[in-house]
């Protein structure tokens, strides 16, 4: 990877928190991170391992770890998508989107976006009036709305079911297809999506990296040369064996 | 709460049904102390062509509006500030305490002569009853601040007004709708007592003066036209104003 393809470098020493009880606990230990433009990471983990304390602190949202970030992400335009859609609900659909738009944006036509993700007739409904699906979809839009440099996706797909989760990669799909077609390396934008479903993770990624339980480190990274639209349920079966096998702790995952 | 035809009547019904009860009783007690319906309107009608009776209610009506302006204003940012500041409210919760135990007679008589028998002395000693109430009310619900929410807007780098529009105010209204509905109603009452101590005009004052004369007719009319003002204002601006903000919530039932 060459320097213009970088998009954020990360080094984390350390991450501890306390327990409302008091009691630290060790998140992380020793993790470096390298994430190119036009690239979809998936961070892959059992449950509790530290996925999401290390998202948040790579999203710059976590400033009380030890290491460095390089850019530091605050110069980055990051669209996050979070588990639970974290929508307004006393916002329109269309509100929601348009309210984290920079004020220069604030009235640019939405319609396309909204299309995109099968939103046009739900763009004056609340968030209370959508399905977890629908919401996820907006939530979805809301962060890819920014333009982002880099596109993070907090286990878009759990609790879904199975029609809402293939309606959903789908739109994950159009999302960083569409944008690692842009025009030059600034245009592209980089995924960084946190799971702990394998399948899923070998359906859209190009690279897995894979975590250990807490305090998490990186176990391996695994690099997917296959096509995505060549990706089988049968290629993605074999994988998934094959890495369950060498990492037995994805088959808790 | 809906509007519906039906409740308008049964409570215009019961209305007119406790002036029948009224007419009845006076017309049997045939006493000064408690004069018809009928008495009382005279009064009123007297006491507005002579432009008395608007004047009056003019006066206390702004007394009202700017107490309660201030109160609002004051005590929802002691109470945002103590309910996000835990530091803060410890420190200073016991003023909070003393304060909201302190008669209101007191408060008032204490402002009469620490400042004198002027506007801002009965302005000033309303707002101190009503202070403490708007801020606890108000603490409570900023301690319940989703802090989910208030991760996704600092995610999308929203502006200070950005949040308070569109993230915290609307967590805030419920809190904010109880402590004005309950709020105009102690404050008027306040504003009525403040006036009778120590104002040459208002609602209150014209109220002491028929009490000394003993005319329970002026002293009734003067009440039922204030409460008439009040109850429209509750009805005309502050129920509208709360279904506007609830709109959101209605459309999800």
């Amino acid at each position: 990877m060459n320097a213009a393809d970088s998009l954020l470098e990360a080094r984390i020493t350390g991450k501890t928190y306390r327990r409302p009880d008091g009691v630290a606990m060790e998140a992380v230990r020793e993790l470096s991170l390298t994430l190119a433009r036009g690239e979809f990471v998936c961070l892959i983990g059992p449950s509790g391992c530290g996925k999401t304390t290390t998202l948040r602190i790579l999203c710059g949202l976590d400033h009380d770890f030890e290491g460095s970030l390089t850019p530091d992400p605050a110069r980055l335009a990051i669209g996050i998508a979070f588990q639970e859609p974290r929508l307004l609900p006393w916002r329109t659909v269309e509100e929601n989107i348009r309210i984290v738009l920079p004020p220069a944006r604030r009235r640019a036509d939405l319609s396309g976006l909204l299309a995109t993700f099968g939103l046009a007739a739900h763009r004056a409904r609340y968030p209370g009036e959508l399905s977890l699906g629908l919401a996820r979809r907006v939530s979805l839009a809301r962060a890819l709305a920014v333009e982002p440099d880099l596109l993070v996706l907090d286990e878009p797909f759990v609790s879904l079911d199975a029609q809402a989760a293939v309606e959903l990669r789908r739109c994950v799909t159009l999302a960083a297809e569409g944008k690692r077609k842009g025009e030059g390396a600034g245009g592209r934008m980089g995924v960084l999506m946190v799971t702990h479903n394998v399948r899923e993770a070998l359906q859209l990624a190009d690279r897995l990296v894979l975590l250990a339980p807490r305090p998490t480190f990186i176990l391996e990274e695994v690099r997917l040369r296959v096509p995505r639209a060549a990706r089988s349920p049968d290629w993605v079966e074999t994988e998934r064996a094959a890495l369950a096998a060498r990492f037995p702790v994805l088959s808790e995952v | 709460m809906r509007f519906t035809w039906s409740g308008a009547l049964v409570r215009i019904g019961s209305l007119i049904g406790l002036l029948v009860l009224w007419q009845g009783v006076a017309v049997l007690a045939h006493s000064r102390a408690l004069p018809t319906p009928e008495a009382v309107l005279a009064f009123l009608s007297k006491e507005a062509a002579a432009g008395d009776l608007f004047s009056n209610l003019a006066v206390t009506l702004a007394r009202v509006a700017v107490s309660f302006a201030l109160a609002m204003a004051v005590g929802a940012v002691i109470g945002v500030a103590f309910g996000r500041m835990r530091r803060l409210d410890r420190a200073f919760d016991s003023w909070l305490v003393v304060l909201l135990n302190t008669p209101a007679l007191v408060i008032t008589v204490l402002c009469y002569i620490w400042l004198g028998l002027t506007e801002t002395a009965a302005v000033l000693a309303v707002a101190l009853n009503k202070i403490p109430t708007v801020a606890v009310l108000l603490r409570e619900g900023a301690r319940a601040l989703s802090p989910e929410l208030d991760e996704m807007a600092g995610a999308f780098r929203l502006s200070f007004l950005d949040r308070m529009r569109h993230v915290v105010l609307p967590q805030l209204e419920p809190h904010l709708a109880g402590a004005a509905r309950s709020g105009l109603a102690l404050v008027w009452k306040i504003v009525l007592v403040v006036e009778l101590l120590g104002r040459p005009n208002g609602v209150g004052y014209a109220i002491s003066v028929y009490f000394q004369l003993f005319d329970v007719a002026a002293v009734l009319g003067y009440a039922l036209a204030f409460m008439a003002v009040m109850l429209a204002i509750e009805y005309g601006v502050l129920q509208p104003f709360e279904a506007h903000a609830r709109r959101w919530r209605l459309e999800t039932r």
